[in-house]
């Protein structure tokens, strides 16, 4: 007679024991036409992710000459404020000259007329 | 048709990648019996099982052009499937420790109340909900599952020893928990 260790005895046993039981829970927890079920719930990821990549790439094409002529024109006003400011006589502070923010005294901000 | 239901779980894999909705409907055919062995091994009885599969399958459709094939397919949705049960067991546990308080968590944590399951199914199901989920892992995929310890180690990606010690450990609880069912079968 074949001799088997009490340590693999009781492996084998416990292998015998459990195997059955978990497939009754799996009689019993999965329910019909489950591979239906998942096709189903993968169509509808299929339909609801791929148009949204889509039109994420189609907007990323758009958008990017958009920001890049964005940058080149606010480049542009910056430099063109910064030379208006440096042929003017009065000093202005930094963001005055690269915003072209019109130095305001306080006489001027009173005049009605905004001459 | 035929030809795709005997083709090779990569041709299959290539195919669906290549939106062939059939291609990936025979990789769960052919795969969700095994994979519910795992997923009822980790949760035990009750609907969170099929819920659980159907995570699993929508999530591998999702990745499908990210699996390299660096493991077989099997493997890859047992991966899916522990994890996605350990989120499930850290939930319950979260809700029950909530409401019950960290000492009084019940002895069964699955449905097992709720379901009809004998009372020798409810011996053993409350002997792995006791274990610590990472021995129920390993549990599961070693002696229900079928996988080698190699394998094991592989899916859950933990060393070979970490696996015969987490097995080891186990086996000595379930051993204890259950004593008279398991000596009833050495008898026969």
């Amino acid at each position: 007679m074949k001799h088997v260790e009490p340590e693999q005895r009781d492996l084998d046993a416990i292998v015998r024991i459990v195997g059955p039981v978990v497939d009754n829970a799996v009689h019993r927890g999965v329910k019909p036409f489950f591979v239906d079920r998942v096709m189903r719930s993968v169509k509808k990821t299929r339909l609801a992710g791929v148009p949204a990549d889509e039109i994420f790439e189609g907007m990323l094409g758009w958008f990017r000459p958009i920001v890049v002529a964005s940058l080149l024109i606010v480049v542009g006003l910056i430099g063109f404020n910064l030379r208006q400011a440096s042929s003017n006589e009065i000093a202005m502070s930094v963001p005055e000259s690269v915003f072209g923010l019109p130095t305001v005294s306080v006489e001027a901000a009173y005049e009605l007329t905004g001459e | 048709m035929s030809d795709t239901r005997d083709a090779s779980d990569e041709d299959l894999l290539d195919a669906a990648r290549g939106g062939d909705q059939f291609a990936f409907r025979v990789l769960v055919e052919r795969h969700h019996d095994a994979l519910a062995r795992t997923v009822a091994g980790m949760l035990g009885p009750g609907d969170a099982i099929d819920d659980v599969m159907q995570e699993v399958f929508v999530q591998f459709y999702k990745n499908l052009a990210k699996f390299r094939g660096d493991s077989s397919v099997r493997t890859y949705l047992n991966r899916i499937a522990i994890n996605r049960s350990l989120d499930v067991l850290r939930r319950r546990r979260r809700s029950i420790r909530r409401f019950v308080g960290i000492e009084d968590i019940p002895e069964s944590e699955t449905a097992t109340e709720s379901t009809a399951v004998s009372s020798a199914d409810k011996t053993v199901w409350k002997a792995l909900d006791r274990l610590p989920n990472d021995q129920k892992a390993v549990v599961t995929l070693r002696l229900v599952d079928g996988y080698s310890t190699q394998e094991t180690a592989e899916i859950l990606g933990v060393r070979y020893g970490t696996v015969l010690s987490r097995l080891s450990r186990a086996l000595d609880k379930l051993r204890d928990q259950l004593g008279p069912v398991l000596r009833e079968d050495l008898d026969q």
